[in-house]
């Protein structure tokens, strides 16, 4: 049970450092976010991604917080009695 | 507990009859609706009077007024002025447009040398490479041009104008494999793999005018013939279907096809519907000791069961009216029965009426099972609107116009779509993507994008969230990519 717990903590505590990485980044270039088929989408070279968020101490910050925060759940759910 | 859980069993296992085994299900496809454009009028008004109205097999669609001015066609803004820049190529007024595609637009204008292509960033008129003067050039989804000059007929290959064989009053450019002409003798012809023309009997004699012929992609062919008619073919020809109307020309092809009437007003040729398939199926099973007679369930479920399903559209319903089409079957209770209703949606035109949200265009499946007494023993009912979910990849290049970029080497590039002809225009509409510094190192960069795409109406406009984009090429031209395409 103690591994499955972890496991889900893990899953989660990745989708949540990607889906804050996305945001992050498309927020930091031009385009829209949703985008109709009239308009024109702007893509995100993945190229882009670690210089855009690899150098900058508020993404570090948040990402450090979303961190802290599987710890504590991985303290106070996972290996709970 | 274990006294709990066996009377939780019996009770699920007695109760059978009343959850049900018929299931129904409800799919929205685009199908084929030439049958019913033969008697049923299929021509839906985009408004506007031109002269011209050409038109890609992607939907993008040209006019010329009599005044000479460039109008652009949209949903959402209907007819609408191009930039000033566009009015003129050369300096010289327009007098005649040709459409493959949103990436591929030609234009005529008076004098000589009179051949431009719309350049990528779709600002201006940029004069072919190599030049010639042209009655009538047309361009293909693909780029591949071609020329009638005093009826002969010319193929422009590698910057160059290559003579073909023949005589020829109109032509059209589907793309480099389905290209057409036709002569002053009304004939039809088609440009075959030899280098040759291949003649095709359509049944018909080809009206002589100018944008009498309409190609489009790989094998969509659309004539006018000398009284107006107007005939298509979605088979390069080896059968044709006759539409109700008349017309003095014709554009496009496939769902986006065009055609022009006598006063100058264009129509959508809505070819292609939506359909609406409501499979109804499965058995009813009964407690064993009810099932003691010829299959059938007693007491409580006497008789044969009915099951019956239903598919309509809204508004004025469709090509069987407001009540749609219902298919029925009675059968006993153990034998499995499967049906299905279909109906097409004809007076929906799904790519011009209101983006498609016309009460016409909504979907309405239901589906009954009742017992022999009348007794109801399932029933599902289908929402109209649909939501459709994919993933989109769209490939995308650039060809070394200057980026933008910031000071920390972050340029964003203008891209241009790179995908087949069949798949275009993609789902995924790529303008540009944010990338590192190329410039200096780079002057064609490709790059494969993918991004989670929504519409919640079948065939309605794909809204589609900012793509993630991965470099597959530098400096080496990569070919047009089967993007994500479902129109």
């Amino acid at each position: 049970m103690v591994f499955l717990k972890l496991a889900l903590l893990v899953f989660a505590t990745v989708c949540a450092l990607a889906l804050f990485t996305y945001v992050w980044v498309a927020a930091r270039t031009t385009g829209p976010w949703l985008v109709g088929k009239n308009q024109g989408a702007t893509g995100i070279d993945i190229n882009v991604v670690s210089l855009l968020t690899l150098r900058s101490p508020i993404y570090w910050l948040f990402a450090l917080a979303i961190l802290a925060a599987a710890t504590w759940l991985c303290r106070r759910w996972v290996l709970a009695p | 507990m274990r006294n709990a859980a066996r009377l939780l069993v019996v009770t699920l296992l007695l109760s059978l009859p009343l959850f049900g085994q018929y299931g129904w299900n409800a799919t929205v496809t685009l199908a084929d609706n030439t049958t019913w454009c033969a008697t049923g009028n299929c021509l839906t008004s985009i408004g506007g009077v031109t002269v011209e109205t050409k038109a890609g097999v992607d939907g993008t669609i040209y006019g010329l007024n009599s005044a000479g001015a460039v109008f652009t066609y949209t949903h959402a803004a209907g007819w609408a002025e191009a930039a000033s820049a566009l009015q003129k190529a050369g300096g010289l007024a327009i007098e005649h447009i040709s459409v493959g595609s949103a990436a591929n637009v030609l234009a005529q204008t008076t004098g000589s040398n009179n051949v431009y292509i719309l350049n990528s960033a779709k600002t201006a008129w940029t004069l072919l490479a190599g030049g010639g003067t042209c009655a009538d050039a047309e361009i293909g989804a693909d780029g591949d041009i071609w020329c009638l000059a005093s009826g002969d007929i010319f193929h422009w290959v590698s910057g160059a104008w290559v003579n073909i064989a023949g005589s020829a009053t109109s032509l059209s450019v589907g793309d480099a494999h389905n290209v057409w002409v036709a002569n002053s003798a009304g004939s039809l012809f088609t440009f075959n793999a030899s280098g040759g023309w291949s003649v095709v009997s359509p049944g018909f004699a080809v009206s002589a005018a100018i944008n009498a012929i309409a190609a489009a992609g790989e094998t969509a062919i659309a004539a006018i013939d000398t009284s107006g008619g107007i005939h298509v073919s979605a088979n390069a020809g080896a059968s044709w279907s006759t539409i109700l109307g008349a017309a003095t020309s014709i554009a496009g092809g496939g769902p986006f096809t065009f055609v022009r009437s006598s006063s100058g007003v264009s129509y959508h040729l809505n070819l292609t519907v939506p359909s609406l398939s409501v499979p109804g199926y499965g058995t009813w099973p009964c407690p064993p000791s009810a099932c003691e007679q010829g299959g059938n369930c007693a007491p409580g479920c006497v008789g044969e069961n009915t099951v019956s399903a239903t598919a309509k559209f809204g508004g004025v319903g469709g090509a069987h009216g407001t009540a749609g089409v219902t298919a029925q079957q009675t059968a006993p209770p153990a034998t499995y029965i499967n049906i299905q209703a279909t109906e097409e949606a004809t007076f929906c035109d799904v790519f011009y009426i209101e983006d498609g949200y016309s009460q016409e265009c909504e979907a309405i499946g239901n589906g009954t099972a009742l017992d022999g007494t009348g007794r109801e023993l399932g029933s599902s009912s289908f929402l109209p609107v649909t939501v459709q979910i994919e993933g989109a990849l769209t490939q995308a290049f650039w060809n070394g116009t200057p980026p933008s970029c910031s000071p920390n080497r972050v340029c964003t590039y203008a891209v241009q779509n790179n995908c087949t002809a069949a798949t275009t225009p993609p789902d995924l509409n790529m303008a540009a993507v944010t990338s590192g510094d190329y410039v200096g190192i780079a002057t064609y960069v490709s790059w494969m994008n993918a991004a989670g795409c929504i519409r919640f109406n079948i065939a309605g406009p794909w809204v589609c969230t900012k793509p993630l984009s991965f470099a597959n090429a530098i400096n080496v031209a990569m070919p047009p990519y089967p993007c994500t395409y479902n129109p």
